[in-house]
């Protein structure tokens, strides 16, 4: 396993916000994870990278990511961590990179912290390999340009280029698609994709789109304010749904619901709640169609079915 | 070479600034290369005291002697001198502890913020040449005295710029990008939070020399900053007080240059605040 978490939770100020998270990512793997606005999917993400604000709290049994004890790592560890076998890409591109360095200086400064002692010469051949490796045209006139001068699917790219500049074991790309219209984002996916295959590293791929997590992802975990409700593989969670939160998200997709085309879209009625109060049973119970009394009690995973790592928080 | 040109084009602040910049350019070359070109002496005693100025760029003495029979001329070519160069060293160093002192705070927060935002505080709440006045006092007068007050008075207007910049530009994005990537604390400082910095403490640091040079002067008048021989603006105006009747020129002409110098640095820092600070962004 490249990263097994264990009962993993997040407080904030003192409050409870990520409730008892436990998955794993193995090498190689897509693990999807999907789930609406405030969830605690970022949060979830910071803490595996170690950098929560001040007054977040994360704790957990155990957390291990590259055969390193995230629970006892120094700031030292960390930082090795970091720059070395984990990496992170964010939502939004154009606010990912520093306004005023040019991109060579931002990504020869990613290459010379993954290895350290190599000479500027050679940090910018790696740089001009790393941007052709990512698909960017013109690689040597590019390194000259400022954040501004790109577009959001070409600065995606070299925020990606930067991340794989430490050949990573794990990447935890945090709605990489989101700012970016869909043509690009097909090309994003397609290019992390390519990637994995190549170095083998893991991804997590976290977003709110259901399909994007269906198209990349090999697993998928649906996240509901701060839970896991329901996990297992990406088809089998899709085609046949066992909670009714992933039945709304899947069923919420234009196209999916069975609808005649231009009818109104299917909603999930209600709203999130906030993820730091305190429910009494299933988290969903307020906005699920389907509920008795069996869901004032707290819901716990089941597998759905022996020998299958489906799982799911419903009683049904 | 057209593309020299474009830069040094770039380097005007545009509007009014440019007549405030071509101004300090030219006083810079006249404190600067006058003296190596021109036979210049602030020292010299000659004959004639108190000779009214003859406006005749080819007779020696043009603007007159004062009333030790020194050259006006060449004294406010070395006060040019004197003040460009304290302005720069006392914007210099107070730049660099005060950009040093913002990060820390901005970045570390917690009681080490408290602490020199307390002192910053202190620094301001009185008036700037009180304070310059009380530090010369503790320190004894002098020149080099008044340059340590002078810095030490320019340090807080750096701070909080440099404070409320870091602050912001640490809850940005590629900050933690840069975490995530795993750079320290100290190189995320250096390398992202530090250029974004820049605009606004150029224009702080246009602003701050006028200032200096102002307070530099008013020390020098005041027999605190330099003393007598020393060809300083602020002290030659004191010199020729006794003479503001009868000899109105001794007095008009260094209170000019100061003038025209504060006025300068203004004009330029004002022009360069429209420019890059991004609060005004060009609507």
């Amino acid at each position: 396993m490249i990263l097994s978490v264990k009962n993993l939770s997040i407080e904030i100020d003192g409050k409870p916000a990520v409730r008892g998270l436990t998955f794993y990512v193995a090498a190689g793997e897509v693990l999807g994870v999907v789930g609406e606005s405030g969830c605690g999917k970022s949060m979830v993400n910071m803490a595996l990278m170690g950098l929560l604000p001040d007054g977040v709290n994360a704790s957990a049994e155990q957390m291990e990511a590259c055969s390193v004890d995230l629970l006892r790592a120094g700031p030292r560890d960390w930082r090795a961590l970091r720059g070395g076998k984990m990496a992170m890409i964010f939502q939004n591109p154009m606010s990912a990179l520093n306004p005023c360095l040019t991109v060579e200086r931002q990504l020869k400064e990613s290459v010379l912290q993954a290895r350290t002692g190599m000479s500027r010469a050679s940090a910018r051949a790696e740089a001009l390999r790393l941007l052709d490796r990512v698909g960017i045209a013109h690689a040597g006139a590019r390194l000259k340009s400022y954040p501004h001068e790109l577009s959001g699917g070409m600065a995606q790219r070299i925020m990606i280029a930067m991340a794989v500049a430490s050949a990573p074991q794990l990447m935890i790309a945090d709605e990489p698609t989101t700012a970016l219209d869909v043509t690009v984002q097909a090309q994003i996916l397609q290019l992390l994709e390519e990637i994995r295959r190549d170095t083998g590293m893991a991804l997590i791929l976290v977003s709110h789109d259901i399909g994007v997590i269906e198209q990349c992802a090999h697993r998928v975990q649906v996240m509901y304010s701060g839970q896991i409700v329901e996990s297992g593989d990406v088809g089998e969670v899709i085609a046949s749904p066992c909670h009714p939160y992933t039945r709304g998200l899947v069923a919420a997709q234009p196209g999916r619901s069975g609808l005649p085309p231009k009818s109104r879209l299917t909603t999930i009625d209600g709203s999130v709640i906030p993820i730091t109060e305190e429910v009494e049973g299933c988290r969903f119970r307020l906005r699920c169609s389907r509920t008795d009394h069996r869901c004032e009690q707290p819901q716990r995973m089941r597998r759905a079915a022996a020998n299958s790592y489906r799982e799911s928080r419903c009683h049904w | 070479m057209q593309a020299r040109i474009a830069i040094g084009f770039r380097l005007m602040p545009g509007g009014w600034g440019n007549i405030g910049f071509l101004v300090l350019v030219s006083l810079l070359l006249l404190g600067f290369i006058a003296p190596l070109l021109l036979d210049l002496s602030p020292y010299r005693i000659s004959a004639e005291l108190l000779a009214p100025p003859s406006w005749n760029p080819l007779s020696v003495p043009v603007l007159g002697t004062d009333d030790l029979g020194r050259d006006m001329f060449a004294r406010l070519v070395y006060g040019a001198r004197c003040s460009l160069g304290i302005g720069f060293v006392v914007v210099a160093v107070s730049l660099v502890i005060g950009v040093g002192l913002g990060l820390l705070a901005g970045v570390y927060g917690g009681w080490l913020d408290a602490l020199i935002m307390r002192l910053v505080d202190l620094l301001m709440c009185l008036p700037s040449i009180l304070l310059a006045i009380v530090i010369v006092a503790v320190l004894g007068s002098g020149l080099g005295n008044a340059i340590v007050a002078v810095t030490i008075i320019g340090i807080p207007r750096f701070v909080r710029v440099v404070r409320s910049m870091t602050i912001q530009e640490m809850q940005k994005t590629y900050v933690m990008a840069a975490f995530a990537s795993g750079s320290s604390r100290l190189r995320v400082l250096w390398s992202e939070v530090l250029p974004n910095c820049v605009p606004p403490v150029i224009v702080q640091a246009a602003l701050g020399f006028s200032d200096a040079i102002l307070e530099i002067a008013a020390l020098g008048f005041l027999g605190l900053g330099a003393k007598p021989p020393v060809a300083e603006w602020g002290a030659m105006l004191a010199d020729a007080r006794p003479f503001i009747e009868s000899h109105p020129l001794l007095v008009v002409m260094p209170g000019a240059c100061i003038l025209l110098t504060v006025l300068s640095f203004n004009l330029v820092g004002d022009a360069l605040r429209d420019r890059l600070d991004p609060k005004l962004a060009r609507l």
